[in-house]
Parts: structure tokens; C-alpha cells; sequence
């Protein structure tokens, strides 16, 4: 018994000492043109952004329960960085042939995030804060 | 008991906080709230503005100044200037200089069987001239947002293309979401401009003079629009936006504006008029890009040094076209009649800003009559800031 206590023991150690991804969490986009606060979660096989507050002006969306809506649900992980470009709707034409990610985040502190989203391929880079 | 109380009081707040926060944009029942995108041509139903609505016209008058985000652009100043130029049809654009330019009208019209707001967006950019016809088809209000109003692409409806407004007090949410014509569905956000109410004056002057606002149709689209002028995507066989397109780098607006099918051009504006500018260059502005100005306030003093201890003479910039290093004149066009101060002011640092060690011009007060073409030279290009 006190063997099967230690195992469950350690194990629930490694569990909770295990370093979680620095994108999870919940962040505010730092913009002047509009409001947002998202929140990134680790799935199974990818990170999900979910939408808790949207508003540009006249676009106002807060999550209070109920259907979620995502910024993005198929992050990966690669190379440091997480990419969003799993769907084709979502993804950038570049080069004829080639596409990039529709979404980028790279972590650039514990508590910064540098995100870079296309529009008609022009890069907009932003960054997100962490929210406490 | 106590706490039963105070929980089933916490409840009922809780849902009245609710029933305002939840919606995802403030026109209220009336609108479709989906949250989902729009994906292509979706239905077009014109708002009937002897309901409610026929206000944005009144709302949308004024000296408009603020940010504004375009694609993946920011502008950290950005204006437009509204005055009405008919009784029920008020103007504004973005004079963009050599690149082009950017304008956005709203006009009573019946359309559809029904009497409403219809806006008429477009310009001239590199090259390429474009009109493209929205319809009202939300309007809603709340005591905490403003007044909202959408239109939509008057073909492709909201899925192709929509635009946005919120008034709150003095100020101004414009937002713009486009599909480059239903090529690139669901649209996406395409201008963010938020500002205030720089100055109504210059807009109360025009309504006066026009007799504005009436609730009278300014041009007639009880018929529509003839389906061969509209502009069909490459591969589709019929169009998806009420959209007009004519390319020649070569020719203008009035060249164009014909050729493109368009049912309304420049020529169709009452009160609009042109002003030719004309700029001597001095040596040391010679290779420069130079900001030709149209503004409320004189921009400099009389000895050609800028006046911009107060932000009260930039915020009173009503145009501000950009001309490339070997361009000596600029052509204004849809330009509202009034009073202005001309200010040319050369780049002599190259920082794409107005700031020390540029070159100007003193900033010369010009008539500008109701549909004319006048002209106007600048020789005077030689102050160092």
C-alpha cells in the first residue's frame, strides 16, 4: 500500500512540476485599435485560442458561458514557436505552392507574446500580454 | 435566509448585466447575430429608414479625426471630412496623392422596394478605378454603445462585403470588412477608424446651403442595377458584388468613371468641384516628397514656419495628399466648396512625417466655388523649419 501511495505520489509530482507551454494562459492584446482577451489552452494533439472578449468598435463579443468561439483551435508547436495552419481556409499564400501559417505566436517573455496574422498577406504584428 | 436573498438578487443582476454584454453587436434583434462568418453572397434586405436609420446621414456629418488601421497599416492621424452636398446625400474622402484615392458617400434611395441609405464606396488606386454600392440593412441603438448601423454589399450582401458605424456622443467606429469582391471569403476586417468630432461648422455651413437633410431619394436605384456593368470575378459567371472596375494606369477619373459602368460618377455630384495645384520647386525640393495640405487653419505663420504649438491647426489638416519626388502637381477632386489654407510642405529628411528641417510654403487662404475647376500655383516652396 505505501509503495502504490509513493508511486501515486511521485507521479502526481511530475504532473504538477511539469513545465507547462509558455503560451498558456489568458492574454490581452495590446492595440489601440481594438479590445481583445483570449485564452490558450493545451489539448491533446494542439493549443486552442478561445475568444473571451472581442470588441473593435462595433463588434462586441463577450464569452459568458455557452458555445465558445476560438481565434484559432490547431496551434503546433514548432521550432519555439506555434502555428496555426493546419486548415487550408486558414492558411497564407506565399510562394505559388508553398503556405505559411495563417497565425504565428512566439513567446518573447514569460508574460509577452508576439503574434503575426495576414491580412490579404500583408503581415500585422501585435503583441499579447499576460492577463493575471 | 438571508443568503438565499442576497444569492437570488446577485442572479437577477447578473442576467440584467448579461443581457447587454452578451449580444455581438449592438443592433439589437433586428440584425443577424450569428457569430459565425458569412461565407460568400449572402442575402441583401434594405433597411426601411422611414422606420429608423434616416439619422446617419445627420450623424455622419463633420470634421471626423482619429486613427485608422488599414489592412495592415497603421495611421496614428487619419481624417475624413463630412459635409452634405445635396439635400439627402452627404460626402467624404481620403486623398491619398500620387497612390489615389479613397471615398465613402451616403445617399437616400429607394432600392428593392424600399426607401433607405445606400453608400457609395471607391476611388481611384493605382490605376484601378472601383465603385462599389452597399445598402443599409441594420440599424439598433443602446443606452450604453450608441447608435449602430451596417450596410452591406447591395449584391453580395454581408458576405461579400459590410460596413459598420457606431456613434457614441462625439465620437465616430467606422469599420470596413472586405473579400476583395467575394474572392477571399469570409471578409476580413479591412479599415478600423476611430475618432471624434473634430468640428461641425464646415458641415452646418453646406447643409445650409443644400437644404439638408430630407428624406428624398438622390439618385434612383428603384431598378437596381444593369447586370452587364457589374464587375464579374475571373471563373465566375455572374457577379457577387455590386461592384464597378476600370484599369488604365494611364487615364483619370473622368476618363475611367465611364468606361467602368458605374451608374454614378464624379460627373453626377451636385456642388463637388476639382483644384488643380501647381508647384514650383525650389532647388533644395527638387527629389522631395512634398504634403500638399488643404486645411481649416493657416499651417504656418507669414514668415513659412509651422504653427503647430497646439494641436488645433494639424487637427484642422481637412486633406493631406502625398506627391511622389518628381510629381509638381496635384489634381484635388470630389473636393467640397469652401474656404481653405493651401500649405505644401516638402520632405527635406525623408521621415515620411512632417517635422524640423522640412520645407514649406506659407500657407495661402484659397476660395474653392461649387463645381468649378480652379487652379492655383504654389512659388513659394523655400521656408526651412
Amino acid at each position: 500500500m505505501g509503495k502504490y501511495l509513493l508511486m501515486i505520489g511521485l507521479a502526481n509530482f511530475c504532473c504538477c512540476t511539469s513545465k507547462p507551454s509558455p503560451i498558456v494562459g489568458t492574454w490581452q492584446v495590446a492595440s489601440k485599435f481594438y479590445t481583445a482577451t483570449y485564452k490558450i489552452a493545451q489539448t491533446k494533439q494542439s493549443f486552442q485560442a478561445q475568444v473571451l472578449l472581442y470588441d473593435d468598435g462595433t463588434t462586441h463579443y463577450q464569452y459568458q458561458g455557452g458555445t465558445k468561439q476560438y481565434l484559432c483551435k490547431r496551434l503546433q508547436a514548432k521550432n519555439g514557436q506555434y502555428l496555426d495552419g493546419m486548415a487550408s481556409a486558414t492558411q497564407q499564400k506565399t510562394n505559388p505552392g508553398k503556405t505559411a501559417s495563417q497565425l504565428t505566436i512566439k513567446p518573447k517573455s514569460k508574460d509577452t507574446l508576439e503574434v503575426i496574422s495576414y491580412i490579404r498577406q500583408q503581415p500585422l504584428v501585435e503583441h499579447w500580454v499576460r492577463k493575471r | 435566509m438571508k443568503f438565499f436573498q442576497y444569492l437570488f438578487f446577485s442572479v437577477c443582476l447578473l442576467c440584467l448585466w448579461s443581457c447587454d454584454e452578451q449580444v455581438r453587436n449592438i443592433a439589437g434583434p433586428t440584425t443577424d447575430n450569428s457569430s459565425e462568418p458569412a461565407i460568400g453572397p449572402t442575402p441583401v434586405n434594405p433597411w426601411n429608414i422611414n422606420t429608423d436609420g434616416f439619422d446617419l446621414l445627420e450623424k455622419m456629418q463633420g470634421h471626423w479625426v482619429g486613427t485608422n488601421r488599414v489592412i495592415a497599416t497603421d495611421y496614428d492621424w487619419f481624417s475624413f471630412d463630412y459635409r452634405p452636398i445635396s439635400a439627402s446625400h452627404v460626402h467624404g474622402i481620403f486623398e491619398g496623392g500620387t497612390s489615389g484615392n479613397l471615398l465613402t458617400s451616403f445617399f437616400v434611395t429607394d432600392f428593392k422596394n424600399t426607401r433607405t441609405i445606400m453608400a457609395r464606396n471607391g476611388g481611384v488606386l493605382n490605376g484601378i478605378y472601383r465603385t462599389s454600392y452597399f445598402v443599409l440593412d441594420s440599424v439598433g441603438s443602446s443606452p450604453t454603445r450608441g447608435k449602430f448601423y451596417r450596410l452591406v454589399d447591395a449584391i453580395g450582401g454581408r458576405g461579400v462585403m459590410s460596413m459598420e458605424l457606431r456613434f457614441k456622443g462625439d465620437s465616430l467606429y467606422f469599420n470596413a470588412y472586405t473579400s476583395r469582391l467575394g474572392l477571399s471569403v469570409p471578409p476580413a476586417r479591412h479599415m478600423t477608424f476611430k475618432a471624434t468630432k473634430q468640428n461641425l461648422d464646415l458641415a452646418q455651413t453646406a447643409a445650409t446651403a443644400v437644404g439638408f437633410p430630407q428624406n428624398v431619394p438622390a439618385w434612383d436605384f428603384s431598378n437596381g442595377f444593369v447586370s452587364e456593368n457589374l464587375y464579374v470575378n475571373q471563373g465566375k459567371t455572374e457577379a457577387e458584388s455590386a461592384s464597378f472596375l476600370f484599369e488604365d494606369a494611364n487615364s483619370d477619373v473622368f476618363t475611367m468613371a465611364p468606361l467602368s459602368g458605374d451608374p454614378f460618377t464624379i460627373s453626377n455630384h451636385p456642388r463637388l468641384a476639382n483644384l488643380q495645384v501647381n508647384i514650383s520647386r525650389s532647388v533644395q525640393t527638387q527629389g522631395k516628397s512634398l504634403f500638399v495640405y488643404l486645411s481649416k487653419l493657416p499651417l504656418t505663420d507669414t514668415n513659412g514656419l509651422f504653427q503647430f504649438q497646439t494641436n488645433d491647426a494639424f487637427n484642422s489638416v481637412l486633406k493631406f495628399p502625398v506627391i511622389v519626388e518628381n510629381q509638381n502637381d496635384f489634381l484635388f477632386t470630389y473636393l467640397h466648396p469652401g474656404e481653405y489654407y493651401l500649405t505644401v510642405i516638402a520632405d527635406a529628411n525623408n521621415d515620411q512625417t512632417i517635422s524640423q528641417g522640412d520645407i514649406t510654403s506659407i500657407s495661402k487662404r484659397i476660395t474653392v466655388l461649387p463645381e468649378t475647376t480652379q487652379q492655383v500655383t504654389v512659388n513659394d516652396l523655400i521656408y526651412q523649419n
